[in-house]
């Protein structure tokens, strides 16, 4: 029997709230949930559509359902999709705040600093003008050394200087994604669970389909 | 009769001017604590390096590439530029050599086969945690060893071919594989893509790439590398 596509933007969201309720598990919901998967598998539109509400549908098959052929505990596997998702939101919540961090930063590259030195010079000439004093420009300051090797910089070593170069990776370096897209090319990839820091494996989900 | 209002605007414009000189002369003072170095690599790529010491510059730095002497010419705080040509000596080492272990597999979720028997051991336990798939097929594995900033393509089984540009390892950890290009060849067939992008791999540590088969829910390759010190090079260590 074909059954009508469901409202998926709507039902990923129910079963988001449900998978975090204590009483998960309820028998009308979780029946609502399998047979919406079950009607995705055989229908193309819902496949694109779900996998619009929730990219990572396309990890989930039996997993999300609950027909797996494992021994694991039900509750476990629900637990381990709830997680995905919430790393998932992190994710993406991580690179908007990444994006206005570095909107920021360019922002205050822009600052004029060049245009500020203008206007002053501009004001200071015209004050100048008006009192007769002389110009008293201060000395541009410019180049300490053009050295071929890098080897000969005059040292200004701090601990602090020392230590940023010896045993610690740089936070831009130590955060980089795992996996970055070549050029503009989109891609759509989902990094799990954090880069690296405690887990003994990093795992990327690549939400662009290939051939089988 | 008009001579003090005039001399009174004419002051008044004078201190307002001065003001804004101070103010600029500030800000060039600021711009004065800058010093500018340039530094030629003498092992690894400028290219790369730039994108290693950027992040680390302050607001006001610049930082210029010149390719045809494989040089960067930085312009920044001293404090700063000191911290910069730290990071640039160290990434600056001898090209080392590095191995990558390289497994893919097909896993699919509808098989009834054990899920470990074609995994190495170390991979099987977290991957469980993180891939619903309940059973792998081993499509291809290698071992390779190239140096750093060598342009590397193997060929993996019977159907896979990945090609990349070797990194610079960072500190002993990280490593960045360039433009790693992962292609699948089934008999007289196009060459197939199944990945494009640039991987930044930790040293010692699988990163495994799950690719969902066009259409299925169910199945999907998955693809582990591992980037370990060669064991003809013990200068670089392992794990993070």
């Amino acid at each position: 029997m074909t059954t009508a596509c469901p409202e998926w933007a709507a039902l990923v969201r129910e079963r988001e709230h449900a998978e975090r309720s204590p009483d998960f598990g309820a028998a009308a919901a979780d029946r609502a949930w399998k047979d919406a998967l079950r009607h995705r598998e055989d229908c193309g539109r819902c496949r694109a559509v779900s996998l619009q509400v929730d990219p990572l549908l396309l990890f989930s098959g039996n997993f999300a359902s609950g027909d797996f052929n494992g021994a694991r505990d039900r509750t476990d596997v629900a637990h381990e999709v709830d997680e995905l998702r919430q790393r998932v939101r992190l994710e993406l919540e991580g690179r908007a705040a990444e994006r206005r961090l570095n909107a920021a930063r360019t922002a205050r590259r822009r600052m004029p600093i060049a245009s500020v030195l203008a206007a002053g010079a501009a004001a200071a000439a015209l004050g100048l003008s008006l009192l007769l004093w002389p110009e008293t420009a201060p000395p541009t300051g410019d180049v300490l050394g053009s050295e071929p090797s890098g080897a000969g910089l005059p040292v200004l070593r701090t601990a602090e200087m020392l230590l940023g170069a010896g045993d610690r990776l740089p936070a831009h370096v130590a955060m980089a994604p795992l996996v970055e897209p070549l050029g503009d090319e989109p891609m759509g990839v989902f990094q799990l669970p954090g880069n690296g820091l405690a887990s003994s494996l990093d795992v990327v989900l690549v939400v662009t389909e290939i051939a089988p | 009769m008009t001579a003090a209002p005039f001399a009174a605007v004419r002051i008044a414009l004078a201190v307002a001017a001065l003001a804004l000189f101070g103010v600029s002369v500030a800000a060039q003072q600021e711009a004065e604590t800058q010093i500018r170095h340039a530094f030629t690599l003498q092992h690894q790529r400028a290219d790369d390096a730039l994108e290693w010491v950027q992040g680390e510059m302050s607001p006001h730095g610049t930082i210029e590439l010149r390719r045809a002497t494989n040089t960067l010419v930085l312009r920044d705080a001293s404090s700063v530029l000191e911290h910069l040509v730290a990071l640039l000596r160290d990434f600056d080492h001898p090209r080392r050599q590095v191995e990558f272990e390289i497994f893919i597999l097909e896993a699919s979720r509808r098989g009834s086969g054990d899920p470990r028997s074609e995994l190495p051991a170390r991979l099987t336990d977290e991957l469980a945690n993180w891939l619903a798939f309940t059973s792998y097929r081993l499509l291809g594995q290698g071992l390779f060893e190239a140096m750093e900033g060598e342009d590397v393509r193997f060929d993996i089984g019977t159907e896979f071919r990945l090609g990349f540009r070797v990194g610079t390892v960072l500190l002993d950890r990280r490593l960045k594989l360039y433009g790693v290009e992962i292609e699948r060849s089934r008999g007289d067939a196009l060459d197939e893509g199944v990945f494009k992008g640039h991987l930044n791999v930790w040293v010692g540590k699988p990163l495994v790439l799950a690719l969902p088969y066009r259409g299925s829910n169910s199945s999907g390759l998955v693809v582990a590398v591992t980037v370990r010190p060669s064991q003809d090079d013990d200068s670089l260590g392992a794990g993070e």
